[in-house]
Parts: structure tokens; sequence; C-alpha cells
């Protein structure tokens, strides 16, 4: 897992509980990285887990909980790190549908060592798309999150809703009124 | 949360922060360093690549020219391919296309313009092109897949075209270079093919349906091609290509003969180049025979040497048949023709003979080959050839048939006949000729000939002896009425008894002589079919009555009982002959009594049927005599035959009357039958049929005591030659108190007439100078009404014509057979006396009385019209129509001419009237309207003329009127 994402996990930590909790968590889950992280650098996407859950101790929040509001917080930083990636003018589902054929061919350029999820476009219609998301790391809850935080990027109103399907993939459907 | 702790977390913060900075920090100068080095690496490269690609262009521009040749070539070549070709790169790009590949796909670009153009997009765009469009792409798709070359694959395009493709991909040092498409468009050469083909299917189908057997052999007699027809097994007649006729006969167990018969025709064929012809007879296993008509035909090379020979082949079985069947019926005509006994020939619309049968010769005289040829009139008679045309060519053109007698000469000048029936036969595709049938008729014609002069002798013998007869007749009867009237004065003369019996059996004797001339000359008459009835009214009981009484005396003398009894209770006077009847019945009561000895004679007359106009009357006479044997009892009716031959010799008699007796019932309508028990009696009986007649006849009994006084003083003229019976008149007569003037001949009479006056005249028919006919119709014209009107009484010997008429057509008023007796005169006479009495004094009721006779007795007879229309009705109406419309003209003329003097005028009328007269059978004006012409024309008696013409058209007025009624005119 990329550092620019374990940066970005601390630094919500940092603004939403303080730098004691993000550097408890640090130090509780005894991390093989020390915690040292810079963003070009790759990680075990295991030190995200034990982050998460030491959080979850630290908090008494759920890890499902803090993934999601990860997901939103880390899509604002994405959408201003990677702003030539992001048009507004697109709307959301446009957005939602290019996110597979075009963004991660995009980031793969840029980190090509990046591993990242598919997102498979299921349906495609005015009112509806409904996204397939496989990937053996589980972080459904973060994309669930990334989703939100992209609804509200684009200031749509649309709802979205998650089911986990027993293979583990994930089918997110996201629908307007 | 305190302050110490967040110190220690910022702190322990920063650590990694800074820490982390120094890893970046590292990362950075390791890409840095990379990055030099890989900097260093490219610029290597670059210089080293510059090199290259100087030395390569150079190497290039040297090999290009060399090269530019060759692709020029290639190019010009490829463009003037006859395919369209397309070359292709691995990636798809075109590398290479001709004219034609754009004028097969209409592409409106040139060939150069689409070099690296991409064949996948052109793909799609042309599939639209190709009939399967759809799997288009597919196909090409798994063509590169395959990188396989693929020949001859067929396209079809929508517009028609058929095009081949090649693909052929290129491969160069196991690397794949791409691909070559090839079109070729067959487009033509496929619509050639598929004309061959359907040409070929033409003929074939043609050759297979002929019905006819059809073999293409090679100029070694070997076969190439049969048709099914030929040989129906399908397997037999694919085997046989390349056989022989020996092999087939060898394989079907056939005789190679006919296998050899066709080498010899086949080997005629090869040498003379002609086709032939002949006929095969093929008995089949079964032992069928069948005949085929077979042809060879060679087929000539360039050079003029036979390169095939054609076979043909049909099944005339049938026609052979025909043929034979025709022949033998050919045949058959042909001995009929020969062996006929009717004479054939034909000949054709000239009259020339086309044949002649041999009955034909034979009879002529002549070999067949002196007649055909010639023509049919050189052997008629030479006064006879100018008919032979129009009355037989002429017909038989025109009609198709014609018939008649041919009358021939034959070679040894005997005048033949030959009957003939002669018919045009008219076939398609040959000359209508003549066919004639005839039949000798020359012995007919002779015997016709002989029979018409037998026929003319018998004729004339007949007629001499019908003459011979009438003066027989008038040579007996006039001596016998002398014979008979002396001894009848005899009688009234005293004399003793030995003399009174002398006189009784002169007359009986007299009277026996008499009975049998009367018979002869009936049966003569009754023979010759002269006999002819009479249609008078009478009352029949009253006329069997009256014969019955005659015989009062003679039944009395043998002392038998006579009885008449009549049955017919019905009160009528029926239409028929009373003469005919009298004589039958006296006839079978005379031997009746003749035969009976003792006992009776019963005569009955009984109704055996009435019906409206119609009675049938049975008659019986009955007596005990006899009788007649079984065996005899129908010789009896025949002439000349008696019972037995004893008979004549014990009652005497010809034989002839009961012949006569059935003759004349015959005529009446009946049929005499006999009744007879030998010993015991016999029953003669017949039936006769009568018109009911609806006038009341008048009876003339004779009264049973004659008053020969009663007719008190009368002046008679007796006009008779024979001084014996002017003497027996005049003594009979002047007994009577009459005054008798005696006249010699007719000329006399009417001198007499003229110069007394008389009451009645008596008139022999036969005398010298003027017969009494021409002194009635002299008498008949006399000025002087009254003495032209003078009753006057025939006496006739000439019973023989029988003819009354004849004698009051010439203005006679009754007439009486001699020889007369007495008492017959008697009524004849008083008769006549008081009828011409009531003229006299009554002029109206005369005509009543003539109009009355003249219903009965018709005026006119149209015997004769009938027999000229020959049954048609209408012409006979339209005669009586025309009769009716003309004749009052002439009339009138006549009477105006006669009233003018203008004699010759009147005389040529009468003519004119004569034929009229005569056709409308008006009997009674015949001899008065020839006098009458004869008169005018010679000018003579012409103060005659005006009375004659009074009383011929008077007569014609009651004519008129009664045809008029009689056709409801």
């Amino acid at each position: 897992m990329k550092g620019v994402v374990f940066t970005g996990l601390l630094e919500m930590v940092e603004k939403r509980f303080g730098y004691v909790v993000a550097n408890n968590i640090i130090i509780k889950s005894n991390l093989p990285s020390e915690g040292i992280y810079t963003s070009v650098g790759t990680y075990d996407y295991k030190e995200m887990q034990s982050l998460v859950k030491q959080l979850s101790v630290e908090t008494g929040l759920s890890g499902s909980d803090l993934l999601e509001a990860f997901g939103e917080y880390y899509f604002e930083t994405l959408a201003s790190k990677a702003a030539h990636l992001f048009s507004v003018s697109d709307g959301l589902f446009v957005f939602l549908s290019k996110v597979e054929s075009y963004i991660h061919p995009e980031v793969l350029k840029l980190y090509p060592d990046a591993q990242l999820p598919t997102f498979v476009l299921e349906e495609y219609s005015e009112k509806r798309v409904q996204l397939l998301y496989q990937s053996k790391r589980r972080m459904e809850h973060f994309a669930f999150g990334l989703i939100k935080g992209a609804i509200s990027y684009f200031g749509e109103k649309a709802e979205v809703g998650m089911q986990v399907k027993e293979n583990g993939d994930t089918l997110f459907i996201i629908s307007k009124q | 949360m305190d302050l110490k702790q967040q110190i220690q977390a910022l702190e322990q913060i920063l650590e990694r922060e800074r820490k982390a900075r120094l890893a970046s920090e590292q990362l950075i100068e390791e890409k840095a360093s990379e990055l030099y080095s890989i900097h260093k690496e490219v610029i290597q490269l670059n210089t080293k690549l510059e090199q290259l690609v100087a030395e390569r262009t150079e190497d290039l521009t040297i090999k290009n020219e060399g090269l530019q040749v060759a692709t020029n070539r290639l190019a010009l070549l490829i463009q003037n391919l006859q395919f369209a070709v397309l070359l292709e790169d691995e990636h798809r790009k075109i590398v290479m296309v001709n004219q034609r590949f754009c004028d097969l796909f209409m592409i409106p670009v040139e060939p150069e313009k689409l070099i690296g153009a991409d064949c996948e997009k052109a793909a799609e765009e042309t599939k639209e092109l190709f009939l399967e469009s759809d799997t288009f792409i597919d196909k090409v798709d798994r063509l590169l897949e395959d990188r396989q070359p693929f020949l001859n694959e067929e396209l079809k395009l929508k517009n028609g075209k058929v095009i081949l493709r090649d693909f052929i991909p290129i491969w160069s040092q196991g690397k794949y270079q791409g691909h070559l498409w090839i079109y070729n468009d067959v487009t033509e050469k496929r619509i050639a093919e598929l004309k061959l083909t359907e040409q070929r299917q033409f003929y074939e189908n043609i050759l297979n349906r002929i019905p006819a057997d059809i073999a293409v052999f090679s100029n070694q007699h070997r076969y190439l091609f049969v048709n099914p027809l030929g040989i129906k097994d399908d397997a037999l007649r694919e085997w046989i290509i390349g056989k022989t006729d020996e092999d087939y006969c060898r394989l079907r167990g056939r005789d190679l003969g006919l296998a050899k018969e066709r080498g010899l025709v086949f080997q005629e064929v090869m040498k003379e180049k002609k086709q032939l012809e002949w006929e095969e007879r093929i008995v089949s296993r079964d032992g069928e025979v069948g005949y085929y008509l077979r042809k060879f035909f060679p087929v000539l090379d360039a050079k003029g040497e036979v390169e095939l020979l054609i076979g043909y082949g049909i099944n005339i079985t049938e026609r052979k048949k025909w043929e034979q069947e025709v022949e033998r019926s050919e045949k058959r005509y042909r001995d009929l023709f020969d062996y006929s006994q009717a004479l054939i020939c034909t000949h054709d619309l000239e009259g020339v003979f086309i044949n002649v049968n041999p009955a034909i010769s034979e009879l002529m005289g002549y070999a067949p080959n002196e007649m055909i040829g010639r023509k049919i009139d050189e052997f008629i008679p030479y006064d006879e050839k100018g008919l032979f045309k129009t009355q037989y060519l002429d017909v038989i053109n025109e009609k198709g048939k014609a018939e008649g007698v041919f009358r021939v000469l034959s070679k040894e000048g005997k005048k033949l006949y030959l009957l003939f029936k002669n018919y045009k036969m008219e076939e398609y595709g040959s000359d209508p000729y003549i066919i004639g049938f005839s039949q000798d008729i020359s012995e007919m014609i002779a015997a016709e000939k002989e029979l018409r002069v037998a026929k003319k002798i018998t004729e004339e013998s007949a007629k001499a002896k019908e003459v011979f007869l009438a003066n027989m007749s008038h040579e007996i009867r006039t001596p016998m009425n002398g014979v008979m009237g002396i001894a009848g004065l005899l009688g009234k003369t005293s004399l003793d008894e030995e003399q009174r019996n002398y006189l009784r059996l002169i007359q009986e004797s007299a009277n026996n002589l008499l009975v049998i001339i009367n018979d002869v000359l009936d049966l003569e008459k009754i023979i010759m079919g002269k006999l002819q009835l009479e249609n008078l009214a009478f009352s029949l009981p009253e006329r069997i009555e009256m014969c019955v009484q005659s015989f009062t005396y003679k039944a009395e003398e043998k002392g038998l009982t006579l009885l008449y009894k009549n049955f017919c209770k019905d009160e009528f006077a029926v239409i028929g002959d009373p003469y005919r009847i009298n004589q039958v019945m006296n006839n079978l009561i005379n031997n009746a009594i003749k035969f009976t000895d003792k006992g009776s004679v019963l005569v009955e007359t009984r109704l055996k049927e009435r019906h409206e106009s119609k009675v049938f009357i049975e008659f019986i006479v009955n007596d005990t005599g006899v009788g007649i044997p079984d065996n005899k009892q129908k010789e009896i009716f025949e002439p000349f035959v008696q019972a037995s031959s004893s008979v004549s010799r014990l009652h005497g008699g010809t034989g002839l009357g009961l012949s006569i007796c059935k003759d004349l019932i015959n005529m009446m309508g009946g049929e005499l039958m006999v009744d007879s028990i030998e010993g015991k009696g016999s029953t003669f009986h017949f039936v006769l049929p009568f018109e009911i007649s609806s006038m009341i006849p008048n009876t003339q009994k004779i009264p049973d005591h004659m008053d020969y006084t009663s007719l008190g003083h009368r002046k008679i003229l007796v006009a008779e030659d024979v001084e014996l019976n002017q003497f027996l008149a005049k003594h009979i007569l002047e007994s009577w108190g009459f005054e008798v003037v005696l006249a010699n001949n007719g000329l006399e009479a009417l001198e007499r007439v003229k110069a007394e006056d008389f009451d009645l005249i008596l008139m022999d028919i036969q005398m010298p100078e003027m017969d009494g006919i021409a002194a009635t119709e002299a008498i008949r014209k006399l000025e002087d009404v009254k003495k032209a009107s003078l009753p006057i009484v025939a006496l006739t010997a000439n019973v023989l014509k029988g003819d009354s008429d004849k004698y009051l057509r010439a203005g006679m008023n009754d007439y009486l057979a001699k020889p007369f007796d007495e008492s017959k005169l008697f009524v004849v006479i008083s008769k006549n006396l008081q009828e011409a009495g009531v003229e006299i004094h009554s002029a109206n009721q005369t005509t009543q009385k003539i109009s009355n006779m003249e219903t009965i007795q018709k005026l006119y007879d149209l015997a004769m019209v009938e027999t000229i229309s020959g049954g048609d009705k209408a012409f006979v109406a339209k005669m009586v129509q025309l009769f009716v419309d003309t004749i009052p003209q002439t009339m009138h003329d006549m009477e105006k001419s006669a009233a003018e003097q203008q004699w010759e005028a009147t005389g040529k009328l009468a003519h004119k009237m004569k034929s009229t007269i005569d056709s409308m059978g008006i009997v009674s004006l015949k001899a008065e309207i020839r006098a009458l012409e004869a008169n005018g024309k010679a000018s003579e008696a012409t103060d005659q003329i005006p009375l004659q013409v009074k009383h011929i058209n008077d007569v014609l007025a009651k004519c008129i009127e009664q045809i008029k009624k009689d056709f409801g005119l």
C-alpha cells in the first residue's frame, strides 16, 4: 500500500482525534515501519489494518465506520492531489464509470507498483450506477467512504447502498432520485 | 490531557517525520544517480543509432534504384493483372492494390491513394456489397487468424457478380509479413458455364426423351452414348460405354448374328460416308417379334473422315403389324375385285379407266390392258356417246355419285346393258377418282322386252276375248229374246194340254240357257275385274221377300215349305247393290230347292251389328236336302266344280253358281260359308256390311197380279233392227192396248220422233245407220222441249259392260236387259210413263226431282284430279277452287257468243271448257261439250247450239253448287 494512504489516515486521525491518539495508535500497533511513512513509499497493507484496529480500540468506534469515515475524508485529499484527473463538469456518474477505465490506468502510470482494486461497471443509466468492487484486501468500507466523498465532492443528491456478496465482492448501488 | 504527554507525542511524531524526510531524500538521491547513468547510456545509444541510420540510408539509396525498377514492374504487372489484387501488411494496412480491385468493389479512388489505408475499416465498409454480408467479416477474421492459404473461395455479390477469392498469407523467415488477397471475377464465366450446362441439359433432355433409341458410336463401332430408351437399365447403360454390340450380345446371351449384321451396315456407312437405313427383326426371349427401323448417320470431321456415328432406332412393330394388316386387307379387296362376279372398275374424273376387274374384261371381251387408259365413252354406242359427259361425268363430279344404266358395246359388238352405281372417292393425298359397280342386266332387259311383248299379246287376246264375249252375249241374247218372247206369246193362244207342256219345256230350257249364259258372263267379268257394284239405296227385307216370292211356285211344285224370316226389326234402308244381292240369293235359294226333295227351305236375315252409319246383316239359306260331304265343302266354291259328278247329271247347271256367289259376296265385303251334314241338309250363310241410307228408297214391288191395261192407251216408238224383236215388242205392247210405231234404226227413230208425238221410246242400242245412243242424244237436242224430253228406255243385250251410266249419260231414262219378260217390261214402262207424266205437268217438281237425283249421284268425279295430285289435298282444293272461280266467266262468255250467233267463238269456248269438264269428271257433259265444239267449229246445226249451251250451263251451274256445298266454299 502506497505511503500516501498511511499519511492520509494519520492526517485525519491527527485532525479528528489529536496527535496523542495518532501517536498512540502508531506506538501501540507496533508497526514494522515504526510509523515512518513517506507518501511515495510502499508499505504492507497489514499495517493499515493494525492502525485502524488500534484506532477502534482508542476511539471505541467500529473499524468499518472508521474506514468509511477515512474514505470520505480521503476523497478530498485525492481530489486535490490529482486535480487533473477530476473534472467537476463530468458529474458523479461519469466519474464513477471512469474509475476503472481511466483513473486507475492513469494512477498506474504514476505508481507502476500500485496495487489497485477493480471497480466493474455493472450498470450505468441516468438514474443508477452499479459498481462491483473486487479486492483481496477487503477495503470495501474504505471504498464506501470514498463513494460518499465523491457524492459530496460533485455536490449531487445521490444515495449509495452496498451489498457484500458471499465471495467477498461488494456491489455498490448509487442512485439518484 | 496533560501537556507532557502531548509534548512527548509531538516529539515522537517529529522524530518520525525527520526520519521520513531522510528516507525521502535518500530515495531522491538514488533516483538522481539512476537518472544520470541512464542519461549517459542514452547518449551512447543515440550516437550508435545515428551511425547506423547513415549507413543504412546510403545502402538503401543504392538498393532503391534497382528496387524501384522492380517495384514499378511489379506494380505494372499487378495493375495489369486480370485479377483484383490487394496486399496487406501484418497490421492490415494496404501495401498494394490494383485498379481492378477498385473497379470490382466500386471504390472511386485511385489505387495509389489507398496505400496505407486500414483494411479493418474497409472490410466493415464493403461487407454490404456481399450477399452473405453478415458472415463476411467473420470469415475474413478466421482467415486472418488461421493464416493458412485458402484458395478459390466463391463469393457472391449483391449485384449478381460471382467472385473467386484467394487468401495467401506471406511469411518471411518465420515471421508473418502480411497477406495477399486475389479476387477473380468469374461472373461471365459462371454465366457462360450455366448456359452451357443448361444447353447440355436441354440437349440431353431431348436425347433422353426422343421416342427413339439413340446411340453414338466411335468410328471403331464402340458405344459412346446411349439414351435411356435405347437401354433402360441405368447400370447397363453405363456399362456399355466403350463396348461393342458383340459385347452386349454376349452379356445378354443373344445371337451374335444381329451384331454382325449391324457391323456390316456400320462398315458400309464408314465406307460410303452416307446414312443408311435398315429394318431389324428382333425376337425377344419370350418369343415376341419386334421390328425396328434403324439408321446410321456418319458425323464427319473437318477432313471429311468419319468421326462419329449416330445410331437411331424406332420401334415399328405396331406400324409393321398395321402394314401387314393393310397388306392382308388389300389382298382381300384385291381378291374381291379379281374374283367378284360384280363388274368393278375405277376411272378418273375424265372417264379414263384406271382399273377394271376380270369380270368386266371377261364380259366385254377385252383384255384389261385394252381397257385401262382408254375412255369409257369409247365403249359406248356411237349415238349415245354425247350423253356420257352430260348425264354421267358431270353428275358424278357434282353429286359424288351416279346410278343408272350404261349401254356398252362388247368387243364382238354385242350391246350390253349395265346397271351401275358409281361413287366419287376423294381421299386426302390422292387425286379423286370414281369407283364403279355394275351388273350386267342385258338378259333381264331382253327378258323384260319379251315380257312386254307377251303382255301385249295377252292384253290383246284378253281384249279380243272380251269383245268376243260381248258379241256372244249380244248375239245369243237377241235370238233368246225372240225365243222366249214368242214362247210367251204362244202361251197366250189357246193350246191343248200336250202343247202347253211342250211350251213349258221350251220356256224352261230357254231360261236355263239364259242362266248359263249369265253365269259365264258374270264369271268372266269377275275374273277380268270388270264387275262394278251399284251403290243404291234399297230396302233389304223387301228385296229378299221379292226374291223368295219368285220361288213360291217352284217350291210348291216340289212340295217343299219355303219360308222367309226377317229378324231385322229396325226399319232402315241400306246402300248396296240390290241386283247382285238378288243374284246371290236367287242362286242359293234355287240350289236349296234343287237339292231338297222333301222338307223345307228357310231363308233368314239377321242384324248382326249396328253402328252409327253401318250395319252388318247375316243372310242364311237353310235346307233339309242332300247335304254336302265334308271333303267337298271347300271345293264347291271352286268354279266348274260340283259336289259330285252325278249332281250335274241329275240337276244340271254349270257349276259356276256358287263360285260366282262367293266372289260377289267377297266383293261386297263378306264371305260365303257352308255348314252341312250329308243327307241332313245344308246351311249357306254370310254377313255383309252396308252403309245405312238416309233416304227411304222407292220400292219397285212387282205386283203379284199385273194389270197390263192399267196404263191406258199409249203411243210407243220401238227402235229395233231385228225383225223378230220388233214383232215381239209390238205384240206385247199391243196386247196391253198400246199403239206401236216401229223404226229400223236410230235415224229412222229420230225422224219418227220429229214427225209424230210419242209417250215413250224403247230404243235398242246396237242398230245400223245410227245407234241408240246417238239417236237419244239427237232427240235430247231437239228444239221441241216436249219431244227432247221424251222418256227413252234402252233395250240392250250388252250386259257385259254392265255400264248403265253409258245409257243414262246419253240421256236415256232407264234400261232393260234383253231378253226381257212381259212383266219387267211393264214395270219399267209404267214407271217411266208416270215420271214423265209428272214432268210434263209440273216443271218445278221436275227440277226438284232432278236435283234430288243429283244429290245421290254426284255430277262430278275428282278421281282424275286426285290421281294427278298424288295425294296432295291442297292441289285438289286448288283445282276445285280454280274451277269454281273461272268456269262462270266461260259460261257467261259462251252464252253471250251463242246469243250473238258467234258460232266459231262458241266452239272455241266449248273447246276450252272441254278439258276442264274432263278433268273435273263431269261425265254427263263429256259428249255434249264435244258436240257443241264440233257444231261451233263447223257452224253446223247452229239451231241446236243455244240449246246445247243452255243445257251445258245448267248442268255446270248445278255442278258448281254441288262442289261449293261439298267443299264448304
